[in-house]
């Protein structure tokens, strides 16, 4: 835990100074080679230097999961950094570095055990993702998500800050192990602030506003990252922040998650219908994901962690693959509206077919991942006593059909574009996000076998 | 000469948990009505001084030091965070020329 920790920031350093070097083409290996050498050493349990850590950080089953989730994601975009080669060295690493700080925000933030890690994680995470929101200087686009971001974010974490100061009012403790009997009002206060905090950091209704225009503006691979990297961080620290307080959380919590769910499902499906712009799209889909995803915070006796697990990887592996062939079609044609996707399967039969099985991956047709995902994430709620939710939930996945096959049918409409076509080793790599899907659907017991 | 924890504590923690709630809830419906991005950007730091007025006087009252070293990393988090926010408005600003927030409506669904 501690040495992925170090690797990951020495490495993001030596990128950062390597970008005013005379050496070319070292960046990008050195950022995959870190970031390896990082998950193996996550992989293999390495405890060095692990007793510095002892109330500050905690590494256990869920936790490192997670992390592995959110390293190996991070790893299948880490290749397609290539694609900014042409501005420049300097610009690389600074792409480069503050993404490996990003990378090291979120596994702080998902295995914190006491609330100032957690909020020094959730601070490296989102500083780091303002910069990037940023990226395309000139582009008043990129800007405003930039600044919009960057606003919700530190108002995000100033409530955060306060639900954790009342948490500490009553307990006198910044560890998120709370020892002593039920919540006292003051504490529930604080969860309160807390809780909500982190709706707006995962974006759910009715905390959600910002998001689609972040995701618009944003350049589309860190978009890319934001959708998967930044939610699944998110959701896995406040998962782990329910968990750890369980015991002494109070009996409203559980309709307090019921009614971000209730309305994350109809409202972000509502709004998803009406949109024109594929980025658009994606980010209220990435939404209603995230209000699926809350489905397994419903606890009656015990938690069960793999459903959310599967859930992350198929959400991870599609929206990946969405975001990049997004990208692809943005800088050939200028523009994410729908437009620009008619007649994909003609001018590009391989981008089209990834983008489809995605789709359709995360519209939850069967035969893939996120058809399984969605199955457990429903059976797990009935048997703990939220069947009509389950019901909602259904019915809110078959309006999203809705507009997941209007991206589908504008792939497979006629059109007389010319072809293009995109570097092979880019979409080797989006076949095998597109094969993980496939065999998440086809063989899940396989999937849960690695997880448990 | 009284140290500072009892000079804290010569006014009740009621005082300043009320105090400190006011000055959050100020900051917050500044950053919901304000049009100005700089004076949001004040409203935010409100909101940050806020907390640590209440953390800096829990830990007086509880005697427990983790409180006060909490406030020095949100104070240096705010610094690294304000830089950033500086930055973003500087690169919008060579753009747009304003400060003014209604400006920055583009996207849009």
């Amino acid at each position: 835990m501690m040495l992925a920790l170090i690797i990951l920031t020495l490495a993001g350093l030596l990128i950062l100074f390597l970008g005013f070097s005379k050496i070319r083409n070292v960046l990008l290996p050195v950022a995959i080679v870190a970031l390896v050498a990082a998950i193996f050493s996550l992989t293999t349990q390495q405890t060095f230097w692990n007793q510095y850590l002892t109330d500050m950080v905690q590494i256990d089953g869920i936790s490192r999961k997670i992390s592995l989730i959110i390293m190996y994601t991070a790893l299948g975009l880490l290749p397609f950094f290539n694609l900014f080669k042409g501005r420049g060295q300097e610009e690389l690493s600074d792409f480069l570095g503050i993404y490996l700080f990003a990378i090291i925000g979120s596994i702080l933030m998902v295995s914190a055990l006491n609330y100032m890690s957690l909020f020094l994680g959730v601070e490296i995470l989102s500083i780091s993702m303002y910069v990037l929101a940023g990226a395309n200087r000139r582009s008043v686009h990129s800007n405003e998500a930039s600044l919009k971001y960057f606003i919700t974010g530190s108002f995000t974490s100033a409530i955060m800050l306060f639900g954790i100061a009342w948490i500490y009012v009553e307990s006198a403790s910044l560890s998120m192990v709370q020892l002593s009997g039920a919540a006292t009002n003051m504490m529930s206060f604080g969860f309160l602030f807390l809780f909500t905090a982190f709706a707006l950091k995962v974006a759910l209704v009715p905390f959600h506003f910002w998001a689609p225009d972040v995701y618009q503006g944003t350049p589309t691979l860190f978009t890319a990252s934001m959708a998967t990297l930044v939610k699944i961080a998110a959701i896995g620290a406040f998962y782990r922040l329910v968990q750890l307080n369980y015991a002494v959380l109070p009996d409203w919590i559980n309709w307090y998650f019921v009614l971000l769910i209730l309305a994350t499902l109809i409202l972000g499906n509502i709004q998803a219908v009406s949109q024109n712009s594929v980025k658009r799209l994606f980010a209220y889909s990435g939404i209603v994901q995230s209000g699926f995803i809350l489905m397994g915070f419903l606890y009656q006796s015990e938690f069960v962690d793999w459903t959310m697990l599967f859930y992350f990887i198929a959400y991870a592996s599609a929206s990946l693959v969405g975001f990049i062939v997004i990208h692809f079609v943005e800088t050939q044609s200028g523009s994410d509206n729908l437009d620009s996707f008619v007649g994909l399967s003609k001018s590009n039969p391989g981008l089209a077919l990834v983008l489809t099985i995605s789709l359709i991956s995360l519209a939850g047709g069967p035969l893939t991942a996120g058809f399984m995902a969605k199955i457990f994430m429903l059976s797990q709620s009935i048997q703990n006593n939220f069947t009509a939710l389950a019901l909602v939930a259904v019915i809110s996945a078959v309006i999203s059909m809705y507009y997941y096959y209007k991206v589908i049918n504008a792939i497979y409409s006629k059109s007389a574009d010319a072809s293009w076509s995109v570097p092979f080793y880019y979409k080797g790599l989006l076949y095998v996000f597109t094969v993980i899907t496939l065999i998440a659907g086809l063989v899940p017991s396989f999937l849960i076998g690695l997880i448990k | 000469m009284n140290t500072i924890p009892e000079l804290i504590r010569t006014v009740p923690l009621q005082h300043y948990l009320v105090l400190s709630t006011c000055l959050f809830f100020i900051g917050m419906i500044g950053v919901l009505v304000r049009r100005n991005i700089i004076i949001v950007f004040m409203c935010i730091e409100i909101m940050l001084n806020a907390v640590n007025l209440l953390m800096v006087s829990v830990s007086a009252y509880r005697g427990e030091a983790s409180g006060q070293i909490m406030v020095l990393f949100i104070m240096a988090v705010a610094a690294a965070e304000v830089s950033v926010g500086l930055a973003i408005i500087v690169m919008m600003y060579k753009n747009l020329k304003t400060t003014n927030i209604d400006l920055f409506n583009q996207l849009k669904g």
